[in-house]
């Protein structure tokens, strides 16, 4: 027996106590009275008396004891320790996208399947312990060993499903690990997934015959010119899980509450539909989305509509060029697209334009006395060192004859990039400077291991481009490379916050941190919002939820809106999935654990019954006395 | 000591009360008691016939006009009584409010005026144990009462009460009247003797019993260590409720129907008297209907 407040055992001396008031208050009243004769004789006309009228005295004693001692039993609250009588649950809860789909009740499959671990846990022996895996993007231990039923059940209401696939495997090594440590833990997977085999487990399954279509892969097109200038083609692929269905599909523009087009089409059971909506005439040259949606009802609804968000073009922002002989630097950037750009000299610069501020600084065989805080910066032939620039300059190395510069070979993704589009093999130089590097900075082109182009982050944390020569002695400005070089530089330097408009529930995206952000803030379609590190050139980000995220980005006073649309997983559609197997590893053992067996409601009873008692005597008393 | 108080008015009201003697009359003076023997009264009583040496004057000639026979009338004798009143002068006769002492003093002062308006002869004593004192003796005539009427509350309430010890070596008279005697007969003591000893000596015996409201209905409850007023060594020690109250009534009761069956019983008269009733209540109420007034 445990006792859980074994200090209220002083109530106890509430014993003591009563006895003494009963002690003090059962003195007889002297008195006296004209004859007693009477008093005497009436002894014997006293007949049949009632025997609790005798000892109503004794008993109301008796019975306030007994409630004392129940009261002090209810404060200690002492436990009985039963023998092997409880077990060790281990439930795991599929939270998977598809858990999410309702049945005719009403009712999500993830909510069927919390029901059911409630009612196993509140059948269970008391003492039990309770362990509860949740099966969501990422597999994770919501409680482990838990003994409070209350507990158990609470913290398995505040659960709720994610919009991904489940990470089973995960979970299942969860599991094999709690089994491991005890063998005789009882396994529950809570799923709506069918799986022909399993050992040690058992199978909840709470899916139910839902009907279900989605959509994916929603593309668009706009035609800028020709006969069919501004029309609208969209496309993508249709799931129905219901045979033979012909699903009604409706396309909205820009948001528009009535749809810009609609187009039925016969599905079939299981396989990718691919479907195209009839082109969309458009009085505008440019759309900012596209909606599609399965006006049939289903019982999932997360997949039945798909966004496209129309990226537009970000590289709005100032540049400035710092050179004396701007030319290839103008003539490329020019040829790049709508940039505003201010080209000066460097004396220019440092009478007017020092102060200002700028997305992109091109200093060209120029350096400043101070490298700009804000904003990202080229440093092209920059012959002395300055500070926080990350590198430092050492030499100039004058070549007997020009030499090939070497293009990168790294596998790394920025790099491949950066290159991307680069062909021309033979790149000459004929003079160059030796910097040594301090900052992050990965090398594009290089000669004998020298790096003669970079791309990294300066100590203010901008990105920043090192030409370590003078264009003037490369023929690179003359090659078709130099062109998609500085386009490659300038998307480097003005990255796209974001690199697409579709993605799926669950993926981890980047979100890239552009030059100046003051902040940078991500919307959920819950409304869930987190604020991105503005330090960081790039933020990783995971879609956990379906729908319409929105970025919002905060710069130069002005901010910046953009959206992104992440779509229901595709085997998450699938309202019946028949998996193959599923199994904890071991050979189960009969040990049980030591139930527990609390009689706080029996001694509550009690108290009660005797309250009521105690109330009966003291009334049969006063009616007595009356 | 209880004290009782002259009202006037009640007096004049029981002047016009006459007591009812139900045994013959044996007065030795004249007085204003209707005798059951013929005597000089003006009340006639019946006829015999005329013998010679009878008073002439008392020859009915109607009759003899009527029956041609001479018959001669008879009248009732008139004598003077003796009434006795014995007042229980015990100490459980003051305990508490006094109010049995007081209600006891007033009846033995209103039948006291009752048979001094008769022309009768009155003497109250005061028994204490076995003695009997006496408070007033042969009183008669209203100038009289009021002079010694207010020796009753000279009396003192102390000791015990037993009647018959006290009563049987007394001169009580014989057939000459009432004997009246007013207590609480809350006593586990002989009275018997003293009523068939007073019943015997051809006296018209009255027992009032005089209770107050407290024994009547006692308001005593829970736990209670009762002393007796009269003897401390007696005690009753219980934790009264209903059911003791209940039974406490049904012994009250018993001791009541005691008395009043044994004084039926003798030919005596019984009268409960609660000691908060008025005294024109008990003789214009009980006593008349009782047919012990008229």
């Amino acid at each position: 027996m445990i006792l859980t407040y074994p200090l209220c055992l002083l109530a106890l001396l509430g014993i003591p106590a009563i006895i003494i008031i009963y002690i003090i208050k059962s003195q007889y009243t002297e008195q006296t009275v004209s004859t007693t004769y009477i008093w005497t004789l009436s002894e014997k006309f006293l007949k049949r008396r009632n025997p609790l009228s005798g000892l109503s005295g004794i008993i109301a004693l008796i019975l306030q004891l007994l409630m004392i001692l129940l009261i002090s039993l209810a404060l200690i609250m002492p436990i009985f320790t039963l023998k092997d009588r409880a077990n060790e649950y281990t439930f795991i809860l599929d939270a998977s996208a598809s858990m999410n789909m309702e049945s005719a009740d009403g009712k999500t499959r993830f909510e069927r399947g919390k029901e059911e671990i409630d009612k196993l846990i509140e059948k269970a022996p008391n003492g039990s312990e309770y362990t509860l895996i949740y099966a969501g993007g990422e597999a994770s231990t919501v409680y482990e060993g838990l003994k409070s039923k209350e507990n158990a059940r609470k913290l398995l209401s505040d659960l709720a499903p994610s919009y991904t696939t489940a990470d089973i495997t995960e979970a299942t090594g969860l599991a094999q690990k709690r089994f491991d440590a005890r063998p005789g833990t009882l396994t529950y997977l809570v799923t709506d997934k069918t799986y022909r085999t399993h050992q040690n487990v058992t199978i909840v399954n709470v899916s139910g015959s839902e009907d279900n279509f989605g959509i994916t892969a929603l593309e668009c097109e706009m035609k800028s010119e020709g006969a069919d200038k501004n029309a609208l083609y969209v496309n993508g692929i249709l799931n129905s899980y219901k045979k033979g269905t012909t699903l009604k599909v409706e396309i909205f523009v820009d948001g528009a509450e009535t749809p810009d087009a609609s187009a039925t089409f016969v599905v079939p059971l299981g396989a990718d539909f691919k479907f195209e909506i009839p082109p969309i005439m458009l009085k505008k040259p440019s759309y900012a989305s596209v909606k599609a949606v399965i006006s049939n009802a289903d019982s999932y609804g997360a997949d039945s509509e798909a966004i496209v968000y129309n990226l537009k073009n970000e590289k709005q922002y100032k540049t400035i060029i710092v050179s004396e002989t701007p030319f290839f630097l103008q003539a490329a950037v020019g040829s790049l697209g709508d940039y505003d750009v201010t080209t000066v000299t460097p004396s220019e610069y440092e009478e007017k334009y020092a102060e200002n501020d700028y997305g992109l600084y091109i200093f060209d065989s120029y350096t400043p006395a101070n490298l700009p805080d804000s904003g990202a910066v080229w440093m092209i032939n920059s012959d002395s060192s300055l500070e926080n620039t990350g590198f430092s300059y050492r030499s100039d190395v004058v070549l007997n004859e020009p030499v090939v510069m070497e293009k990168s070979t790294s596998s790394q993704t920025a790099v491949r990039k950066l290159l991307d589009g680069l062909i021309t093999k033979d790149i000459y130089l004929i003079k160059y400077l030796r910097y040594s590097t301090y900052g992050d900075y990965m090398t594009l082109y290089s000669y004998d291991g020298v790096p003669l182009i970079m791309a990294g982050e300066n100590l203010y944390g901008n990105r920043t481009v090192v030409f370590a020569f003078d264009l003037h002695d490369s023929n690179l400005p003359a090659t078709g490379d130099f062109v998609n070089l500085v386009g490659n530089l300038l998307d480097y330097s003005f990255p796209s916050v974001l690199d697409g408009s579709s993605y799926t529930a669950g993926d981890e995206i980047i979100i890239n941190t552009v030059a100046n952000s003051e902040s940078v803030k991500v919307t959920a379609p819950s409304g869930k919002v987190k604020y991105l590190d503005t330090q960081k050139t790039m933020n990783e980000y995971v879609l956990d939820e379906i729908g319409t995220y929105t970025v919002e980005v905060e710069a130069g006073g002005s901010v910046r809106e953009h959206k992104l649309f992440a779509e229901a997983p595709r085997e998450e559609r699938v309202p019946t999935v028949i998996e193959p197997n599923f199994s904890i590893i071991g050979t189960p053992s009969g040990d049980r654990l030591d139930g527990e067996f609390n009689p706080a409601i029996i001694i509550f009873i009690a108290i009660m019954v005797i309250f009521a008692a105690d109330w009966m005597v003291y009334m049969y008393e006063k009616r007595q006395l009356r | 000591m209880g004290k009782f108080t002259i009202n006037e008015e009640l007096l004049a009201q029981i002047e016009s009360l006459q007591s009812i003697l139900k045994n013959n009359v044996a007065g030795m003076f004249g007085g204003n008691r209707q005798s059951k023997s013929f005597g000089s009264s003006c009340e006639f009583a019946d006829y015999r016939d005329y013998l010679p040496g009878d008073d002439i004057n008392k020859i009915d000639w109607n009759a003899y006009a009527r029956f041609d026979k001479l018959y001669e009338k008879l009248y009732y004798d008139e004598r003077q009584m003796h009434t006795r009143i014995y007042i229980d002068a015990s100490r459980s006769m003051i305990h508490g409010s006094e109010e049995k002492a007081e209600a006891a003093l007033r009846l033995a002062a209103a039948l006291a005026y009752l048979s001094v308006c008769e022309m009768e002869k009155v003497s109250i004593y005061a028994i204490h144990g076995k003695t009997v004192d006496c408070v007033v003796s042969g009183m008669v005539g209203k100038e009289s009462y009021l002079t010694e009427i207010g020796k009753l509350n000279d009396i003192e309430f102390f000791g015990d009460f037993c009647l018959s010890d006290a009563i049987l070596p007394t001169t009580v008279g014989r057939g000459d009247g009432f004997s009246v005697i007013i207590s609480d007969f809350l006593t586990d003591e002989n009275f018997e003797g003293a009523i068939d000893h007073l019943v015997s000596k051809k006296r018209d015996v009255m027992c009032l019993q005089v209770l107050s409201s407290d024994e009547l209905n006692p308001k005593l409850r829970g736990k209670m260590h009762l002393f007796d007023s009269e003897d401390s060594a007696k005690a009753y020690r219980k934790k009264i409720d209903k059911d003791i109250v209940k039974a406490y009534k049904e012994a009250l009761r018993f001791i009541i129907e005691r008395v009043k069956n044994y004084c039926e019983a003798r030919g005596a008269t019984y009268l409960l008297a609660p000691a908060s009733a008025s005294i024109f209540d008990i003789f214009f109420g009980k006593m008349v209907d009782l047919g012990v007034l008229k």
